[in-house]
């Protein structure tokens, strides 16, 4: 299995560095498709800190443990700190054909708290993430339109305009995404609110770990409130065998080691 | 022997190397005031909560420990809340000790909640902290549809109640003497829960005694009303419950309903007492809330709840030795129920409208509720907030007033006195 696994994604890896030499003429949605189509680990687990950050620059950290699988599809996440709000737990599944399930172990409840996940603006932990920047988006249900190249801080980008269909339920207007034509890693996005104006300016920073670029920073500066959030991956590792029966209500009661 | 003690000393150093500890808690000192006559409120809270976990592979043990304070008299008492061992197979979850166990879709008003008893000193508190944690087996199987849970208290707990707390006032001036303790301890409580893409819901049983004693027994002179004494009990109660959650368009909906079979236990003449009679009661009784709630898009949350209960049949009769008494003799009192949501006593029918939010980055909460009585005038509202300017600290400030409808026996009347602002400090480790 494992050596199956490398081998299709040394095949697809070389696919996409050939594709992405030679074809400068995609349309939006194909290279919506190679971003896609990138190897991506079978499971990540991370440890990562939060900043809040408001307009008079006063800060407030969270830290929490995730654990995730099927393109993150699959996510448990722990809630370290503020020391309020440990132990509180996380699990989403995100589904292909019905709604996405979302829960929360609420420790001083004792309870596990099945949450809507139609509300998907809703703010993650008060943060400037919503439910819908953390979900992974599934090509057919939006519309992609390429602009006109740039290079930012040196980086030489396709940039895709992403509008969602009424396949989805959004809250968000549409995005301009910068691709990092190299790695094919999305670098920058701004994402606009339902009036067209926009709301948020993201910026991702990747790391090399084994075959892949994986996120490691996330940067997102609510323009309208003057606020923002910075999340950062402490640790990682991946493909180190998250089991499936983690993603079970039982997991949300114990922190993991 | 020594090969023993050598296995047993290694196994024990490989537990501590691999095994995790974990404490958390709070501190959170706070006096309350009357409104009425800025008097101090005069009962206990719980100053400390410790709750601390040591974990190794698929074991826990998990203890939960308060400290409750009581400021007027400067005393402190450790209260042991939880002290359970847990195991995580790959099906699921066993877990062996004192604990507390949550049940029920709605929030803070679970009818079909009865394997723990109540705690009534913190009755208008929300959580696990309203209940008092018991010595149980419980075990859930996980499936990928549904799950099941099974609870197993073998022994008989009721509710603390606030006995002669003068600033309670729904508190009975005495602890009455309970002559009549269950025969059968063992409780048992079985809930099956299935995830669709609609919701969640959940059937449940539960069969146990009453948390609360009633009326079992009296002797009455010359078969009058006139009583030479009376004696409480508790009775055998079975409850079948239905909850679940579910969503439409940007509104979750929770409900939570339970059907309860309320039976006296056999009680024997032991003394041979003519005048001696058994009030032989055997009532269906229901609890039910109804819970639709909306968050905006600043994530101020909305609640409404309706909160009722009912007598469905009752067959309650003063008996003596087998023969009825006929009616008008003696009088029945009214039937009270020993298993369920304290809220029930409140009213038989209310509205709980409450409203929560956090703002600028969670350093203001603030909460709000009403609860009005629909079947008199009474209410009471509560606002709350807290202040975090550091972090893990917390100012907090509530108020909380009873308006009732002026009846002397209407709770919402009997607890006008214990309207009270609430001041304190959270510290949370």
């Amino acid at each position: 299995m494992g050596k199956k696994h490398s081998i299709y994604l040394k095949i697809n890896t070389l696919v996409i560095i050939f594709s992405t030499s030679l074809i400068y003429g995609q349309t939006g949605r194909e290279i919506a498709l190679m971003v896609d189509q990138l190897p991506s680990p079978i499971d990540i687990s991370n440890e990562s800190t939060m900043v809040l950050t408001n307009s008079k620059g006063k800060t407030r950290t969270n830290k929490m443990i995730s654990k995730s699988v099927d393109g993150n599809k699959k996510q448990i996440t722990w809630f370290i700190e503020p020391k309020d709000d440990h132990g509180v737990a996380f699990l989403k599944i995100e589904h292909d054909n019905k709604d996405d399930e979302m829960r929360m172990w609420l420790p001083d409840f004792k309870k596990i708290r099945r949450i809507s996940s139609k509300r998907r603006g809703d703010s993650f932990m008060a943060s400037d993430l919503s439910y819908e920047d953390l979900a992974s988006r599934e090509i057919e249900k939006y519309l992609y339109e390429r602009r006109e190249d740039v290079i930012i801080d040196g980086v030489d980008c396709f940039v895709v305009e992403v509008r969602p269909t009424e396949k989805v339920e959004s809250s968000y207007q549409k995005h301009l995404s910068w691709i990092n034509k190299s790695t094919l890693s999305v670098v920058k996005e701004n994402s606009y609110d339902k009036r067209g104006e926009l709301l948020k300016i993201k910026k991702f920073t990747h790391k090399k770990i084994k075959d892949y670029y994986i996120m490691s920073e996330i940067y997102v500066e609510n323009v309208q409130k003057n606020h923002s959030t910075k999340l950062v991956i402490d640790k990682m590792e991946v493909d180190a065998g998250v089991k499936a029966s983690l993603f079970q209500e039982k997991n949300l009661k114990r922190l993991p080691r | 022997m020594k090969r023993i003690k050598i296995t047993i000393t290694s196994f024990l150093v490989v537990s501590l190397i691999q095994a995790q500890f974990s404490v958390s808690g709070e501190i959170n000192p706070y006096a309350m005031i009357r409104t009425k006559d800025s008097s101090k409120i005069n009962l206990p809270f719980r100053l400390l909560s410790l709750d601390t976990g040591y974990s190794f592979e698929s074991f826990d043990i998990k203890i939960n420990t308060a400290v409750e304070h009581r400021i007027k008299t400067n005393k402190s008492l450790l209260d042991l809340r939880e002290a359970y061992f847990a195991f995580y197979p790959e099906w699921g979850e066993v877990k062996l000790g004192k604990q507390i166990h949550s049940w029920g879709a709605a929030d803070a008003i679970n009818p079909t909640n009865n394997a723990n008893p109540y705690d009534y000193y913190y009755m208008f508190k929300v959580g696990a902290g309203t209940k008092v944690g018991v010595l149980s087996l419980a075990s859930t199987y996980y499936s990928d549809s549904f799950q099941i849970e099974i609870v197993v208290n073998p022994y008989f707990n009721k509710n603390r109640i606030p006995y002669a707390e003068k600033d309670f006032p729904l508190a009975p001036d005495n602890e009455p003497k309970v002559k009549y303790y269950p025969n059968e301890e063992l409780e048992i409580g079985v809930r099956l829960q299935t995830s669709l893409n609609i919701g969640d819901f959940s059937l449940s049983f539960f069969s146990g005694n009453d948390r609360m004693p009633s009326l079992h027994t009296g002797i009455f002179s010359n078969e009058s009303s006139a009583d030479i004494s009376m004696d409480l009990g508790y009775r055998r109660t079975a409850m079948l419950g239905l909850d679940f959650v579910t969503f439409i368009g940007d509104f979750t909906i929770r409900a939570e309903s339970a059907l309860y079979e309320t039976k006296t236990g056999i009680i024997e003449n032991n003394n041979r007492l003519n005048n001696f009679y058994v009030l032989n009661e055997d009532v269906i009784y229901s609890q039910y809330v109804f819970q639709f709630e909306y968050t905006t898009s600043n994530d101020l949350m909305f609640s409404g709840q309706f909160i009722g209960s009912r007598t469905i049949n009752e067959d309650r009769k003063w008996q003596n030795n087998s023969i009825e008494s006929s009616s008008g003799e003696i009088i029945i009192p009214d039937f009270n129920p020993g298993m369920g949501t304290p809220f029930a006593m409140f009213s038989n029918k209310a509205f709980l409208i409450s409203s929560s939010g956090v703002f600028l980055d969670d350093q203001i909460d603030i909460q709000g509720s009403v609860m009005l009585n629909l079947e008199n005038s009474g209410l009471f509202y509560s606002f709350g907030s807290g202040y975090s300017p550091i972090l893990n600290w917390k100012v907090e400030l509530a108020a909380t007033q009873f308006l009732g409808s002026g009846k002397p026996k209407d709770p919402f009347t009997l607890m006008e006195d214990f309207s009270h602002v609430r001041i304190g400090i959270m510290y949370n480790f």
